[in-house]
């Protein structure tokens, strides 16, 4: 049942045209990076288009903008059921929680693992096109680019993934998840620009920074061009804490949003029970409309009717987009 | 069979939906009736375990369905009053993937049950095409094959015949009449009749209580002698409406049919075969005078 829970929802997610775009938009992303010499990220001149320190900064950036991506793939998965409204179907077969919850999750990332291929593979395509200059481009390994999927992306999506799976969840509403991953990529930027230039937060950062270029950094403080166009980033010391740190932050993240979720909607609390029942005793009796409908008025289609309700549905778009969604 | 003691139920905005509601279903098709936000769909979804009663125990057989509601949802079919279905995914895709969900394990059992219900909802044309671009009432026979899917030992369909055109109604109905009487089924309609058709029992909810709960056929009887009928003029409605205890008026070629409800017969007013409709119009209007 879980595997079919989780075929489904990657099938699902196949046919999202929100899928193959960003398919798209990755592929570029990685590919201008190989393909243009004009575009690299914070590697030095000497340094190949297709080295693996390269291939592995990009396979870490690109990831942050990911987040905004797997917002419709994870947080879809979950806040689905509420808004198309087959949720009361869905909810009332004995699919279960666990079955229900994992299996809309694993479908998810996977949708969100396998759309992120496409960043290693544009970087591929990139450094194989014609106007590249050989000189620029050092020997194709596949294991380059691998590697920093394994161990750069798989946890970043990984924990991107359960972050907002979490914040759907919660908040039941593709909307309030968009802006929490706003939020939160904000904050991520803020916090990581203050601290990330001061050399006593340096550990604390490789350490603990979710994206993982803190330690790509200090593991590769010491590289030499050479290095960086030869060497498999190595999974040990900072990066290996700071890996498993984001995979158990992950798990951390998912118990919590597995606790938090609920079948069923459950009642009211007793606190609120009462608090409703003091509200109702103030209620005044409420006044009775017109019995007898006149039509006395009259209605007219001019200008001053365009106005008005051009104005009538200004009102109601900002009352729309300002109530709380839910 | 299915025993509801003492349901109540307030929303978080503060609306009691139901209101120390108790019921003792037995096996066959049960009907509820009632006006408009009667409460008959709140009832509904607390049975289906779709949320938690704020007070009262239900149970199903031996099953406590409020402590495990998963052992009910391996049991149940339910179609809600209104539901949406999720874009660009075939009758077909979707009806075998609820049949997974269902528990319908085997590949072969489920070709052959979602071929069978698709065939039985008049669905098997369209079983290629997006559910999202179905028209109501082809979707609302979509959600009656979901409902039907894995055997289910209770079935709780609210309003399943809305949206159906005449010869669907007819279908579905027969459809329900035909599964085993085992099955506890739970159907709630505005249309009075096929309660009377289809229900050896049925309960009348208004305001979140039950105001009425019997066999049709009894309390169609106990009405026998009380309700009188008179044609009259649309202007001689609100004259008659104040000298008698008006249940219901309906139009008929132009003119006002009133059913009137009195212990004798006045003078004016002809005999009427009774039907379950003034049964339910007779509740409602003692609730209305009592308020
Ligand atoms: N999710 C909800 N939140 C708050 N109030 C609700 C909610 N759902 C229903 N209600 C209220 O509960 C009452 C009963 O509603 P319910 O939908 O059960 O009526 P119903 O008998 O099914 O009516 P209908 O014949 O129109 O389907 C109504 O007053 C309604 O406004
Ligand atoms: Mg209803």
């Amino acid at each position: 049942m879980l595997f079919n829970v989780a075929r489904f929802e990657l099938r699902y997610q196949l046919r999202n045209p929100v899928f193959w775009v960003s398919l798209f938009l990755f592929f570029l992303l990685g590919f201008g990076v190989t393909a243009s010499e004009n575009v690299s990220i914070g590697t030095p001149g000497t340094v190949h288009e297709n080295a693996p320190f390269a291939i592995a900064a990009m396979t870490g950036a690109a990831s942050i903008f990911y987040l905004f991506v797997i917002t419709s793939f994870v947080a879809n998965a979950i806040v689905r059921d509420d808004t198309t409204g087959f949720g009361p179907i869905v909810k009332a077969t004995a699919i279960g929680k666990r079955n229900y919850v994992s299996g809309r999750f694993l479908g998810g990332l996977a949708v969100a693992l396998l759309g992120y291929l496409a960043v290693p593979f544009g970087m591929l395509c990139g450094s194989m096109m014609p106007w590249v200059d050989p000189e620029t481009v050092g020997p194709q390994n596949p294991v380059y680019y691998l590697w920093p999927y394994l161990v750069i992306a798989i946890p970043n999506i990984l924990l991107s993934s359960s972050l907002l799976f979490g914040l759907a969840t919660i908040t039941r509403s593709m909307l309030w998840s968009y802006i929490g991953v706003v939020i939160l990529v904000m904050g991520y930027l803020i916090v990581s620009t203050i601290f990330g230039s001061q050399i006593e937060y340096r550990q604390l950062m490789a350490q603990y920074e979710p994206f993982g270029f803190g330690a790509i950094s200090e593991a590769t403080r010491y590289w030499t061009a050479a290095d960086m166009n030869s060497t498999l980033l190595p999974l040990e010391g900072v990066l290996l804490f700071n890996r498993i740190f984001v995979i158990a932050l992950a798990a951390i993240l998912l118990a919590l949003t597995y606790w938090r979720f609920s079948m069923a909607e459950r009642a009211p609390s007793k606190r609120r029970l009462k608090k409703l029942a003091l509200m109702q005793n103030g209620d005044a009796s409420e006044p009775t409309p017109q019995a007898v409908v006149s039509s006395a008025f009259s209605q007219r289609f001019d200008s001053s009717t365009t106005r008005a309700q051009f104005m009538i549905r200004l009102k109601t778009e900002i009352m729309q987009v300002c109530a709380v969604p839910g | 069979m299915l025993e509801i003691v003492g349901v109540s139920h307030t929303y978080a905005n503060g609306t009691r939906a139901l209101d120390n509601v108790s019921l003792s279903i037995p096996r066959g098709m049960y009907g509820l009736l009632g006006p408009n936000g009667a409460g008959k769909s709140t009832l509904m979804r607390t049975i289906a375990t779709l949320q938690t009663p704020t007070e009262g125990a239900i149970t199903f057989g031996d099953l406590d369905i409020l402590a495990q509601p998963e052992e009910l949802r391996k049991k149940l079919g339910y179609l809600p009053q209104d539901f949406g279905v999720y874009p660009r995914v075939t009758a077909y895709d979707m009806l075998e993937h609820m049949a997974v969900l269902k528990g319908v394990a085997d590949k072969g059992d489920r070709k052959a049950v979602v071929e069978s219900l698709l065939n039985q909802t008049n669905l098997w044309n369209h079983r290629g095409h997006f559910i999202a671009g179905f028209s109501g009432g082809m979707r609302q026979r979509f959600g009656i094959a979901q409902a039907l899917l894995g055997n289910p030992e209770l079935i709780i369909v609210d309003e399943p015949t809305a949206g159906l055109d005449p010869e669907e109604r007819n279908r579905f109905l027969n459809l329900l009449a035909g599964i085993s009487d085992n099955v506890v089924i739970i159907l709630s309609t505005h249309i009075v009749d096929d309660v009377a058709d289809l229900c050896p029992r049925m309960a009348v909810l208004a305001g979140g209580k039950v105001q009425l709960e019997g066999a049709p056929l009894d309390l169609i009887a106990q009405t026998k002698g009380r309700i009188w009928k008179k044609t009259i003029g649309r202007e001689e409605l609100d004259a008659h409406k104040e000298r008698y205890q008006v249940i219901s008026t309906r139009l008929f070629a132009g003119r006002t049919i009133i059913h009137i409800l009195a212990d004798s017969r006045p003078a004016g007013f002809d005999d009427v075969e009774a039907g379950l409709e003034d049964v339910y119009f007779t509740t409602l209007a003692d609730l209305r005078r009592v308020a």
